[in-house]
């Protein structure tokens, strides 16, 4: 019989594997060795290298727990391959027995906690899907069992706690589905009563009925906070159970308003896209659903016919919906071209033809050919004619923004080609009659410029890759776009550039692979040189698969090649420290921005160098990931140093700003030398940090900030006060202070009532936490300001005081306002967050008509519109980013009237129309018109609240930074 | 076509977060936000930006569905309908005589967060 000896193939299988594994040459008529090595010593080392090999440290480890059993794995190995008594191998394999049993513990752990985690984002995605609807109650309820099983997975160990985690997030499923039943209800009843209580309440009694609604919406919220969705449910009932509501009315027009928020919310614009597009005859019938929505508001809201305004809203929905199609294809020819017959004739009438059949499909089907010049037959010349009069319609009214877009990322010679038809089009439209033939012309060149408009989302995508990876170009990937660029088959290179462009997204993984792979071989040890030689195999192979456009079969043979037993745990080593490395390089820029150019800048730069030099000079990852574990401790002390320099240097800036004079200083100082301490105090803190005693300067500046508590009370509030004459700043505190409390910031949001009295809307109600991060936040914005310069001490503003926007180079106005987001680096705040708007009804508005114009024209609305204040809001907590910006107020200027003989001191709302005022007078005085020489006023700071945009509650974090952030 | 959202986002903040946000009632005389449109204007223009400001007013104003509100800001509550008639007078006080595109025929563009760099890149020229 013949052996496996015999084949050649596997014969050369084992010897590969031999040397590979290190094991020498085999021996093929005794591969186990044990016959050859003739002793029970190598028998049981071999058998021990074997169990040991056979214990998978797997992926789905912590990178911390792999690398600790994988020390584990090597301390063993070593002891095998150094014993010389057999009796040493019980021992070991007893060793080998509980790193299997502590690995096998591991795994588990580590499968409980993904699926803790998975259940935690099933949990968090359902919980996204219907959070719109949930009043604050339910809302904040889902959100705190959300944080508590999150906090459980980050602190969780074993087994049965990440267990116990997926449990709790798995229990959250059907309370979400509660919340979710409790969330339509209460949207819908919180609609319909606000609804209900304008259309159907009198007047007088309206006060007493909204005080009923909000008191049983803040019971159900009660209940709703504590998850006692169905009792919540069952509490708004008690608005119509009231004996002053007609409850049959009340039902009527509910079931009514839910038909109308959805219309308005799902249908609204798709109807009035195909009541537009198929207008002026285009569709049959459309004019008769043209004012269905007028007509179903009429029912309902001035002759309460409920029923029959909800039956005529679904009747307008049923028929508009089958068209959306046929719309939007219709909406892409130009009105103009129903004055022809033959598109009448031949495209109107039988596209209308299947409509009346309810054959949607074929009906856009013939909008869709004529597009292409074509009729059922084909190409058709007559509508060929038609299609390219519609191109020169569209050019002629409608593509004039596509152009401006297409044209500002052009370059010559297709810009000055497509700029030059452009305007030949609109000669050759305007002349009278309009002279088809050249309008052919040039709407044929631009017709096919245009088809780079659809090249533009791939071509950006590729030269974004490029930019990232210049590398990639080496592919000639892009080769067959490059030739339909230069023969000018724009239509083609679309085409190329689309197909390219998924290839290209494929190379840059495979070109991460082949790095990662390069990185590994180079971890490896010399001998035995099979490994590496199997490495350098693979790559070569990989490459002549990229090269002939196979970068994902090139990345999945070498993710094989590495996923092998004898690469797998160098891969994980080398991943675990990319990914790592990846975390503390973001972490690392955020700190140095916040550092500056002092401080422990150079330690925390030379931190990450020394972590970086042993994977990249001594290829020792398993070092290279402590020690950026280590930079990370650096980093988070450097952080917090730098947050506290900076506020404490703010600080310090804006007393000394404020107390320039002696009766200033004492004001807020005190008699004495106060000022001179707390200068004194802030150097002795700042030299600390120039002595590289980090932690103590951390330290002393934080004591720094304690101690002048006092002292920012008392700016702030001349701040204010100066800031605050003949101006709308001045309110900050008084909106954003510390000492207001969450009722009050509540209560802007629902009511506009600002916490100083005043009426003030606002989508988000946020204060500071403490007086000297808003000290801070103003100076460190004051100091930006003179960066971009802007000194808010300044008393004038000089010209000039417009801009010329059209001039090259452009006149630019001296700046007359600037705002500033600053990161502060440390919490600093609080903020409610309005999440449904309250709606109102308008019977009647001023509307500007046409919009832009100023024409200001009464309309019948008869609609329910966004009211300014919130029904339901959300709670933020520690967002570390406040907006602040400055103002110039002008000062008051006297203008004389001729005409009188008087003279009137007015306050310009901004520069332009001081100067305006100013020419005024002089003209009104008889006197040569002239701009002022300077403009009179004060800087003052019109704003200062933390930011809400882009945080995220859950993380703690900002997920954008804005490119005007300081620093 | 892709723009920044928060190069955008910074520009129309001085409409939306500027001096006639802080007015009482900001939507009752749009004329306060004269200074801020002008302001937008001058920040985009030094930044080479104006272009895309433009075609970005331009196409939140013909389709603002679903999108326009991510440009409120959270000083004062701006709805959809007052983020319109906001930034066509900003438009206008801009470019006078410019008329705004009709719904549907706005230049196609999206708006994303991205990279500084990836934004260089995204109005670069193509050929550049």
């Amino acid at each position: 019989m013949a052996s496996w000896r015999d084949n050649p193939r596997m014969a050369g299988w084992v010897r590969d594997y031999y040397r590979q594994m290190g094991w020498g040459e085999a021996n093929l008529d005794d591969p186990t060795g044990f016959a050859e090595a003739g002793s029970e010593l190598e028998a049981r080392r071999r058998s021990a290298e074997t169990a040991l090999k056979n214990l998978d440290v797997g992926a789905q480890l912590l990178p911390d727990n792999r690398r600790l059993f994988v020390k584990r794995r090597k301390e063993i190995a070593g002891r095998i391959r150094a014993a010389s008594e057999i009796d040493e191998f019980d021992q070991i394999d007893e060793d080998i027995g509980t790193l299997r049993a502590d690995l096998d513990g591991q795994n588990a752990t580590a499968e409980a906690r993904i699926k803790a985690q998975a259940a935690l984002e099933a949990a968090i995605a359902k919980r996204d899907g219907i959070a719109a609807k949930l009043d604050e109650g339910a809302y904040s309820f889902l959100a705190n069992r959300i944080a508590t099983a999150r906090a459980a997975i980050a602190s969780g160990k074993t087994e049965v706690e990440f267990e116990a985690a997926e449990k709790a997030a798995n229990d959250l499923l059907p309370v979400i589905d509660q919340a979710k039943t409790y969330g339509e209800t209460f949207f819908d009843w919180m609609r319909s009563t606000a609804a209900f209580i304008e259309r159907s309440v009198d007047a007088g009694d309206q006060p007493d009925i909204i005080t009923l609604r909000d008191q049983v919406k803040a019971d159900a919220a009660g209940l709703s906070a504590a998850g006692r969705f169905g009792d919540a449910g069952t509490k708004l009932d008690d608005f119509k159970a009231d004996a002053r509501i007609d409850g049959g009315d009340f039902d009527a027009s509910a079931k009514f308003y839910v038909v109308y928020d959805e219309y308005r919310k799902t249908h609204q614009t798709m109807c009035e896209k195909v009541l537009a597009a198929g207008g002026r005859g285009r569709i049959r019938q459309a004019s008769g659903y043209e004012r269905s929505f007028a007509t179903v508001k009429e029912e309902a809201f001035n002759k309460g016919n409920y029923d029959a305004a909800a039956k005529k809203l679904q009747e307008l929905i049923d028929w508009c919906t089958p068209r959306r199609k046929v719309a939007k294809s219709l909406s892409l020819i130009d009105a103009k071209l129903s004055r022809e017959a033959s598109f009448r004739t031949n495209v109107l009438n039988p596209m209308n033809d299947k409509l009346e059949e309810e054959k949607f499909t074929s009906a856009n089907n013939i909008l869709v050919r004529f597009a292409r010049g074509e009729n059922a037959e084909g190409a058709n010349p007559e509508l060929e004619r038609l299609a390219e009069l519609n191109f020169s319609y569209l050019i002629d009214g409608r593509l004039e923004a596509r152009k401006t877009a297409l044209a500002a990322l052009l370059v010559d010679p297709e810009k000055t080609q497509l700029d030059d038809a452009w305007n030949a089009h609109v000669l050759a439209a305007a002349e009278n009659p309009p002279n088809e033939a050249d309008m052919k012309t040039q709407a044929a060149i631009i017709r096919n410029l245009f088809n780079l408009e659809g090249a533009i989302g791939a071509q950006k995508e590729a030269q974004t890759i490029i930019a990232r990876q210049p590398s990639v170009a080496r592919y000639s990937y892009l080769s067959d776009f490059a030739a339909s660029m230069t023969a000018k088959n724009f239509a083609q290179a679309k085409t190329d550039i689309q197909a390219a462009v998924p290839l290209l997204r494929d190379l840059v993984v495979y070109l991460s692979k082949v790095e990662e792979v390069r990185n590994i071989r180079d971890v490896l040890p010399a001998d035995p040189a099979a490994l590496r030689e199997g490495l350098k195999t693979a790559l070569d192979a990989a490459e002549v698969k990229a090269m002939a456009k196979d970068p994902s079969g090139a990345t999945t043979d070498l993710s094989n090649v590495i996923s092998s037993t004898d690469y797998l745990t160098i891969a994980q080593e080398v991943a675990d420290y990319n990914a790592l490395l990846a975390r503390v390089e973001k972490e690392q820029t955020r700190v140095l921005k916040l550092l500056g150019t002092g401080g422990p800048k150079g330690a925390v730069e030379d931190g990450l160098d020394a972590a970086k030099t042993h994977a990249t000079g001594t290829h020792r990852y398993d070092l290279a990931y402590d020690a950026l574990t280590d930079h990370l401790k650096t980093l988070s002390k450097a952080k917090a140093f730098a947050a506290v320099q900076r506020q404490a240097t703010g600080v310090k800036e804006a007393l000394l700003r404020a107390t320039t004079t002696p009766p200033e200083s004492e004001q807020v100082f005190g008699p004495g030398s106060g000022r001179e301490d707390m200068k004194a105090q802030f150097d002795a803190a700042e030299l600390l940090a120039t002595n590289s005693r980090f932690d103590d300067a951390t330290a002393a500046f934080q004591t720094f900030l304690t101690d002048c508590k006092g002292y920012c009370d008392a700016i702030a509030t001349a701040f204010e006060a100066a800031d605050g004459v003949g101006s709308n700043a001045g309110h900050s505190i008084g909106r954003h202070g510390p000492d207001i409390d969450s009722a009050d910031l509540i209560k802007r949001l629902t009511t506009g009532q600002a916490p100083d009295g005043k009426e003030s809307f606002t989508s988000a109600s946020s204060k500071f936490k403490d007086i000297q991060d808003w000290v801070a936040g103003r100076e460190i914005a004051a100091a930006a300001a003179l960066n971009a310069g802007i000194d808010i001490n300044a008393k004038t503003v000089s010209p000039p005081f417009a801009d010329d926007l059209t001039v090259n180079p452009p006149i630019i106005a001296s700046p007359e306002q600037k705002g500033f987001i600053v990161e502060h680096g440390k919490a600093i705040d609080e903020a409610f967050v309005g999440r449904e708007p309250k709606t109102k009804y308008i019977k009647e508005s001023d509307i500007e008509d046409p919009p832009g114009s100023g024409t200001m024209k009464k309309m019948q609305v008869n609609e329910f519109v966004q009211d300014k204040t919130y029904e339901t809001y959300e709670e933020m907590s520690g967002l570390t980013r406040a907006y602040v910006n400055f103002m110039f107020e002008c000062d008051p200027i006297d203008v004389y009237n001729d005409a009188t003989g008087a003279t009137e001191t007015r306050k310009a709302q901004d520069v332009a129309e001081y100067v305006a005022f100013f020419r005024e007078n002089k003209r009104e005085r008889g006197e040569a018109e002239a701009d002022p020489p300077t403009v009179p006023g004060r800087w003052v700071m019109m704003q200062q609240y933390p930011v809400v945009d882009g945080w995220d509650d859950l993380t703690k974090s900002y997920t954008t930074d804005p490119p005007d952030m300081i620093p | 076509m892709k723009l920044s959202l928060e190069v955008i986002k910074s520009y129309t903040r001085n409409l939306t977060m500027g001096r006639g946000a802080s007015a009482p009632d900001p939507m009752s005389d749009l004329s306060q936000f004269n200074a801020d449109a002008a302001t937008m204007a001058r920040e985009a223009a030094i930044a080479g930006d104006l272009v895309w400001l433009k075609i970005a007013l331009d196409a939140l104003i013909a389709n603002p569905d679903g999108r326009i509100g991510q440009f409120a800001g959270q000083q004062y509550p701006f709805n959809e309908p007052d983020l319109v008639r906001l930034f066509s007078h900003a438009y206008h006080r801009i470019w006078p005589g410019d008329t705004l595109s009709a719904p549907g025929d706005e230049a196609d563009v999206t708006f994303e967060v991205m990279s500084d760099e990836d934004w260089a890149i995204a109005k670069a020229p193509l050929g550049s």
